[in-house]
């Protein structure tokens, strides 16, 4: 049993090292693209099948970016961004679930000369490549949203305030913490979801090596719930920083 | 540095993930959500639509219910009206078409009686001339005597009367 944070890398693409958190990243796009595809091509009035859950996605999605931007517009215009961060982290934490997990992929020898294999399956999530990828997207986004929304001078009221008008020296305070969280939303994005969906990859894998049959069961429940909490939590987070983004400043 | 490598941080592949998502934000908005938004948003008109239609017609129905409903109203009266009125107008008809014929029929026994009237009188007169010539007849032969025609006839008459 070896345990890596960093993901295994499989093969040397030109300089690019292609790892397996990559790989699963790439195919879990592939995979998203075909089953709206193949949803939309089947697209009838009246619903049935693949066309029900996808409605009911986009209508629970859409339902809940409403209630929480109050905006019906503003709803819509984020609504690509969120439902593509919840339906990709979803599926990547969910296909590191599959069973055969680690048991599959190429031979290799580590540096102590044990023979061990690097996995294929590695879920994208618990790679902190694409999780501190993502949420530096996302941040930069909330960051260029909120200056479109308000403008540069009316954003910049957020986080510099006067020190003499009336809250005095706790507004501006309160502005430069408000800053250094902005910078804080990076690390905790990141590292929220990596921390989840790679505790229960090893959680799933020591369970594993204790006991093999039945008790690993629960946890697997466990850590498909997990794994879509934590798809909701961050697409809801990424939702809410937006709303607070265009929101103007109230000093 | 050596902590982010430690991390399996390598700048390389965290580019290589955020290109992979917004290449796939990018395919799923143009080739997924903005059809599925619209085919939703027609779903959604075209059921709003149905509804209102529904309505319409609905009321529509009750509109033309209730108009059916006046229509054979107003034509049930004008029928009692007609059907009045016929009634009048032959009772009339009647009335006057009796009057007539008790007229004629007044007239006509005027004009029965009359003429029995004239006619018995007729008779009477005939009768009474000819009673007077055989009665003159018969005086004659029985007196067979001549009378001057001035004492005859005031025998005759004294006679008779």
């Amino acid at each position: 049993m070896e345990i890596s944070i960093a993901a295994e890398k499989l093969f040397m693409l030109g300089t690019l090292p292609v790892t397996n958190a990559l790989f699963i990243g790439v195919l879990v796009s592939v995979l998203l693209v075909l089953i709206t595809q193949r949803a939309l091509t089947r697209w009838q009035s009246v619903p049935r099948g693949l066309q029900n859950v996808s409605e009911i996605v986009i209508d629970g999605v859409l339902g809940l970016l409403e209630s929480i931007m109050q905006d019906r517009g503003m709803a819509r215009k984020f609504f690509p961004l969120i439902a593509t961060i919840f339906l990709f982290i979803l599926l990547s934490n969910w296909i590191g679930l599959l069973p055969g997990l680690g048991t599959v992929g190429l031979a290799h020898e580590n540096a102590a000369g044990h023979a061990t294999i690097i996995p294929f399956l590695r879920s994208t999530s618990a790679d902190l490549n694409f999780t501190l990828g993502l949420s530096l997207f996302v941040v930069i986004t909330i960051q260029v949203t909120g200056i479109l929304a308000l403008g540069i001078g009316g954003y910049a009221k957020k986080f510099f305030v006067s020190p003499f008008h009336k809250p005095y020296v706790v507004g501006t305070l309160m502005g430069i913490l408000e800053l250094v969280s902005e910078f804080a939303k990076i690390l905790s994005f990141a590292f929220r979801l990596f921390g989840n969906v790679f505790a229960g990859e090893i959680l799933l894998t020591v369970m594993l090596h204790l006991v093999p049959y039945f008790i690993p069961l629960p946890f697997l429940f466990l850590e498909i719930f997990v794994g879509f909490i934590q798809a909701a939590v961050f697409a809801m987070l990424v939702a809410v920083f937006l709303k607070m983004a265009t929101t103007p400043a109230e000093h | 540095m050596e902590a982010l490598a430690n991390l399996g941080i390598d700048w390389k592949l965290l580019l290589a993930q955020v290109v992979n998502f917004v290449v796939v934000l990018l395919v799923l908005k143009r080739f997924a959500y903005q059809p599925m938004l619209k085919l939703l948003d027609e779903r959604t008109a075209k059921i709003e639509k149905g509804l209102v239609d529904a309505e319409s017609a609905s009321r529509k129905l009750s509109e033309m219910e209730m108009k059916e409903k006046a229509v054979l109203a107003d034509a049930r009266t004008e029928a009692k009206r007609i059907l009045a009125e016929t009634d009048e107008a032959a009772a009339k008809r009647d009335a006057a078409k009796m009057t007539e014929t008790e007229a004629r029929v007044k007239k006509l026994l005027e004009e029965s009686e009359n003429k029995i009237a004239e006619d018995r009188k007729k008779m009477l007169e005939e009768a009474k001339r000819e009673l007077a010539g055989t009665v003159l007849m018969a005086v004659e032969k029985v007196l067979s005597e001549k009378m001057d025609s001035a004492k005859e006839k005031e025998l005759i008459e004294r006679n008779l009367n």
